[in-house]
């Protein structure tokens, strides 16, 4: 409970709409235990200065970054990068500057590009490359550049600083200091980058996006108590405007929305229904558990209607009551509490896990296609049978083999699948590429549309060809599949697949037991002739489902090689 | 701000800064967290409290606590 107590406390230091103050920030002690994530800064000037913002962000999260310094190394010649240590990102932080006395940005970006692609080969950690800012060369080619390359590379992220340039204006450099600092930037540049790189890129890289929002009414998305002053009684301020709009933007970004409120049904309804001002309508929202029931039920059940464990879930409350409850039942669950609305706007901008680098067309799809699911089960309860209610719904499965253009895609996937995925593998870019580029694996995605909605690709399976064997690595079923009850069906598909590009006799699925996957080890247990009594292990999978005749089911099944296409 | 005032916030930034008590007679030679690093994280969050701006000069030689306070005291009394 102090740790919950002391990270609501912190909320106000760390997540303010103002520029955080280094000595506030450092009198935020370390309470509980974290655990530690290495990372390792090439750099050729000083880092340390932003790594100390960073680490109370870190702690509220529940880690502790562990620094590894290269040496101030114009030449970037990536030294200790073979060490044991085991790393989970690479921050490259230059200052470009120091290069361009003696190359011009042309040349500057080739040299740069293919120390970059030496890099990118040592390691298959995630790079993070700060942009170039200056104020005596013009950067703009050498960032499009470089943005550029990320995009052609697996796993690599350009972090554009020109946001806290602007945000300071005159004062992101300060060459009075440099000597001591071993850098030029001053020092709200080094809070302001600190900041970003902890509540938004690292999140990003390092752990899987929050998938919902859940708020309270009363006092959070408006001024005033509803069940007392009545629906027009109710105050949209500018803030609670704001903050309507930025819940809005997240949910068109592929963030649920849900309510949890005590308040009768009937007045939220007829509050949406007159208060043609507020930004957030009731359609925006996937969810609702509005009732005088504990708020702990409400948010289990929400996070069961939607798909996702309530440790995916971000939790907006005015009443510290009822943050703590909630907490207490679902400690991995977010939670923000609604001070003014100003304060929880900024807190809602800043909150780890919040702000993702780049959306997928799929991640807009997200919303939609959840919203569909309540038709999907209803024709479900309606219909005679299992092929009439499959016939109905009209779904097509595409099975894209090798499919390299999805490499990102399929590491977000695996990334941030939780609940059918089977091994955790947990493979980056990197790794799929090797995979996709290896006559040992093969590497399936699925795509799944219906009548109702394009679900976009929401299956991984990568195949791993032993002697005798096909290993299933990785098995990940996006959540939105689920509950169509086609699990089935898409990796009896897979598996068909996988062996008519190899033959083998026995197939099996890697398997590793943790909090949420229970849906996938479920499904394992229930096709495999073995007892899955490990923490982790291999199921072997019975011939019913390996077999399975899937000309029974009236489903349009697209089958699509594109092994060689468009590889890096 | 009086003379007093300022020796309590040079103080507690002090202290905040290096997680460790501090006294009047606090220097870099007595005290050895107080390193390069943390001397100019220190005197940035002295700068930022105070809303003043030392000197390059300044920054790279004020090095015991009483220094600091004679400083900014001075920066006060002009």
């Amino acid at each position: 409970m102090n740790r919950l107590v002391d990270r609501l406390n912190w909320q106000s230091t760390l997540f303010s709409g103002a520029i955080p103050k280094r000595v506030e920030l450092a009198s935020l002690n370390v309470s509980w235990d974290c655990s530690t994530q290495r990372i390792r800064i090439h750099r050729n000037h000083s880092f340390e200065h932003i790594a100390s913002i960073m680490q109370p962000y870190f702690t509220y999260s529940g880690w502790y970054g562990d620094f590894i310094y290269s040496e101030y190394d114009d030449s970037l010649g990536w030294a200790g990068i073979n060490s044991q240590q085991s790393v989970v990102l690479e921050i490259i932080w230059l200052d470009f500057d120091r290069h361009s006395d003696f190359l011009d940005p042309n040349e500057l970006f080739k040299w740069f590009s293919q120390r970059l692609q030496f890099l990118r080969q040592l390691t298959t950690n995630p790079i993070l490359i700060a942009s170039w800012i200056s104020e005596q060369y013009n950067t703009d080619d050498f960032n499009q550049q470089l943005t550029n390359l990320s995009n052609e590379l697996p796993g690599i992220w350009v972090y554009d600083r020109s946001l806290v340039w602007q945000e300071l204006a005159g004062k992101y450099f300060d060459r009075r200091a440099a000597k001591l600092t071993g850098t030029n930037l001053s020092d709200r540049a080094c809070i302001l980058h600190g900041r970003e790189l902890a509540c938004r890129w690292l999140p990003d890289l390092l752990q899987p996006r929050i998938k919902g929002i859940l708020v309270d009414l009363d006092r959070t998305l408006y001024e005033g108590v509803l069940g007392e002053d009545g629906v027009d009684g109710v105050i949209l301020t500018d803030a609670h405007r704001a903050l309507q709009v930025e819940l809005l933007r997240l949910q068109q970004t592929g963030l649920f929305l849900a309510i949890v409120s005590r308040n009768e049904w009937l007045d939220v309804e007829q509050l949406f229904r007159n208060r043609p001002d507020f930004p957030l309508q009731l359609g925006h929202f996937s969810a609702f558990a509005v009732n005088w029931q504990d708020k702990a039920e409400n948010v289990q059940a929400i996070a069961a209607q939607i798909r996702v464990s309530p440790d995916s879930l971000l939790f907006i409350d005015d009443n510290l009551g009822e943050i703590c409850t909630v907490a207490r039942q679902y400690p991995g669950l977010g939670s923000i509490l609604a001070m003014s609305a100003g304060d929880t706007l900024a807190a809602l901008s800043w909150y780890p896990g919040v702000w993702s680098s780049g959306l997928t067309a799929t991640d807009a799809l997200r919303v939609h296609d959840l919203k569909m699911s309540v038709s999907r089960e209803l024709a479900l309860k309606q219909a005679e049978d299992f092929q009439e209610y499959l016939s109905g719904l009209g779904i097509q499965l595409t099975f894209d083999i090798n499919p390299w253009e999805q490499l990102k895609r399929l590491a977000e996937l695996s990334a941030k699948t939780n609940q059918f995925n089977l091994s955790l593998g947990r493979w980056n870019a990197v790794a799929l590429e090797s995979a996709l580029g290896s006559d040992d694996y093969c590497v399936v995605s699925v795509a799944l549309q219906d009548r109702l909605s394009d679900s976009g690709v929401i299956g991984l399976v990568i195949g791993q060809y032993n002697e005798e064997m096909l290993l299933l690595k990785e098995v990940c079923i996006s959540c939105r599949a689920l509950g169509r009850k086609l699990e089935d069906i898409i990796l009896a598909q897979s598996i068909q697949i996988l062996l008519a590009q190899q033959e083998k006799l026995i197939v099996a699925a890697a398997y590793q037991k943790a909090e949420r996957n229970s849906p996938a080890l479920q499904w394992l247990q229930h096709h495999s002739s073995d007892h899955l009594d490990t923490r982790d292990g291999i199921g072997f999978l019975r011939p019913e489902l390996i077999h399975l005749d899937l000309s029974l089911y009236p489903i349009q099944r697209i089958v699509r090689d594109l092994t060689g296409a468009n590889s890096i | 701000m009086t003379e007093i005032n300022v020796q309590e916030n040079v103080m507690q930034i002090f202290s905040t800064m290096l997680g460790a008590a501090v006294d009047m007679g606090t220097s870099r030679i007595n005290m050895p967290a107080w390193n390069s690093l943390k001397h100019m994280e220190i005197m940035f969050a002295i700068e930022e409290q105070f809303d003043i701006q030392f000197s390059e000069l300044e920054l790279s030689e004020l090095d015991s606590l009483s220094e600091i306070v004679n400083a900014l005291s001075g920066k006060y009394a002009t």
